[in-house]
C-alpha cells in the first residue's frame, strides 16, 4: 500500500528513505544507494526493498464514491 | 568503570565501555530502547477523512512518526497536575490537507515552537477528490507500553580480541576470508588495521591451517552503538538511561 | 435508512431497508456508503 513508517523489526523510521531511494532506483546499484542513505541493518533494508506501492491503484478506485469537487 | 566515545553526533553514537559485565550491559541497553520516555502521537480525532487508508491506520501511523522532545519541560499526562491535558504534559498538531498531493509529517503544524515531527516522513497519497483533516495529541511514554515510543535501536558487542601466534605462516587466507577487511600482511608480518570493526565471525580461524589466530569477545568490555530514531539526541538518550537504571537500582535498595 | 453515492452518475442515494440496491436515477447497482460528518476520535496505536 504506502511504504510502513518504521521497520517493522528495530524500529528505526525507513519511512523518509523510500522516495530518495525510488527516485534513485534504477540509475544505481540498489546496495549503494541502501548504503548511502544510512539503512545498515538487513531488517530495514527488506522493509524498503521488498515493499510495492500500490497507492496510485487504490486510490483510484476509492474516488468512484467520492464527491467530486 | 570507563567510557570512551568513539564518535557522535545529533543522529548516532558509538561509544565503548570498559570494566562492565554483560548483565549490566544488557540492563543498560533494554533500558535505552524501551524505559526512556519520549514524545508520541497518542490521540487522534478525525474531522474528514476520504483518503485511502483507514481512520484507525492513518492514526498508527500518525503514532509512529518520532517527535523531537524537551523531556525538561514536559511531564507524564497521569502524573501531572492539570486535570485532562496542558501543554507540560502534552503537544496538540493540527494537518489539513486537500488532493491530489502527498501528505507528508511536515504538514503536521504542531502548537509547540521546538517539538515537531520528524520531516519527510510520507503518511498518505490523496487523489483529487481526497482530503483529510484533523487534530492529533502527543503524549510522554515508554516503548515498555508500545514501539511508538521507542526512542533509539541501541546494539552492543564484546571487545574483539584478536590475537596472533608465532605460527603464522603469512599464507594470507584469513585475510581472503575476512568479511570486514580487518587483516593485512605488511611488512612480513599480519596485523590487524581496526579490531573494533571486527564483527565476532571468526572466519579467520576457520580459514587458518595453521590455528594461528584466534578471535574472541572480551565480556568485560563492550562496543556500544545507540542510534537515534530523531525523537531525542543520543547522548540525552544514554544519560537518561543511566538515571532511570540508578532510580531503580535505588527504589530497590530502598525497599528491601 | 442511508446516504449512498452512485458509482456511475455520482449522484446522492438515499435508501431505505426495503428498497433494491440500485440507483433510481441511472439504475447503476454498485453504489458506496458517504461517511457521515461526525468527529472520530482514535487511538493512535
Amino acid at each position: 500500500m504506502i511504504i510502513p513508517v518504521r521497520c517493522f523489526s528495530c524500529g528505526a523510521v525507513v519511512a523518509d528513505k523510500y522516495e530518495e531511494f525510488e527516485k534513485r532506483m534504477g540509475k544505481e546499484d540498489p546496495k549503494k544507494i541502501l548504503d548511502s542513505l544510512g539503512v545498515k541493518r538487513y531488517c530495514c533494508r527488506r522493509m524498503i526493498l521488498s515493499h510495492v506501492d500500490l497507492m496510485d491503484e487504490v486510490i483510484e478506485f476509492d474516488e468512484k464514491g467520492l464527491k467530486s469537487t | 568503570m570507563e567510557i570512551d566515545v568513539l564518535s557522535s553526533d545529533d543522529r548516532s553514537l558509538r561509544f565503548i565501555l570498559k570494566d562492565g559485565n554483560p548483565s549490566l550491559a544488557n540492563a543498560l541497553r533494554r533500558v535505552m530502547t524501551s524505559e526512556v520516555p519520549v514524545l508520541a502521537i497518542e490521540d487522534v480525532e478525525f474531522i474528514e477523512n476520504s483518503s485511502s487508508l483507514y481512520d484507525e491506520v492513518l492514526a498508527h501511523r500518525l503514532g509512529l512518526i518520532p517527535i523531537k522532545t524537551d523531556l525538561s519541560v514536559l511531564n507524564f499526562r497521569d502524573e501531572c497536575k492539570c486535570e485532562s491535558g496542558c501543554p507540560s504534559c502534552q503537544v496538540e498538531f493540527t494537518l489539513k490537507k486537500k488532493g491530489p498531493a502527498i501528505v507528508y509529517s511536515d504538514d503536521l503544524k504542531s502548537t509547540s515552537k521546538t517539538m515537531k515531527p520528524l520531516p519527510g516522513i510520507p503518511l498518505v497519497k490523496l487523489g483529487k477528490k481526497q482530503a483529510i483533516e484533523l487534530k492529533a495529541t502527543a503524549v510522554l511514554g515508554t516503548a515498555k507500553e508500545h514501539a511508538k515510543w521507542q526512542p533509539a535501536v541501541v546494539g552492543y558487542k564484546y571487545y574483539p580480541r584478536i590475537t596472533i601466534s608465532e605460527r603464522c605462516t603469512r599464507c594470507g587466507d584469513c585475510v581472503e576470508a575476512c568479511p570486514r577487511k580487518i587483516l593485512v600482511v605488511k611488512k612480513d608480518k599480519l596485523t590487524v588495521t581496526d579490531e573494533k570493526e571486527c564483527i565476532l565471525c571468526r572466519a579467520c580461524m576457520d580459514a587458518c591451517g595453521e590455528e594461528a589466530i584466534t578471535v574472541e569477545g572480551d565480556d568485560k568490555t563492550f562496543i556500544y552503538e545507540v542510534e537515534s530514531t530523531g525523537g531525542l539526541e543520543p547522548i540525552e538518550i544514554a544519560t537518561r538511561s543511566c538515571d532511570i537504571l540508578m532510580g531503580k537500582a535505588q527504589e530497590l535498595a530502598s525497599r528491601l | 435508512m442511508g446516504l449512498y453515492r452512485c458509482g456511475q452518475c455520482d449522484k446522492e442515494v438515499e435508501l431505505t431497508m426495503s428498497d433494491p440496491i440500485r440507483c433510481p436515477f441511472c439504475g447503476f447497482k454498485i453504489l458506496f456508503k458517504t461517511r457521515q460528518k461526525v468527529v472520530k476520535r482514535v487511538k493512535a496505536r
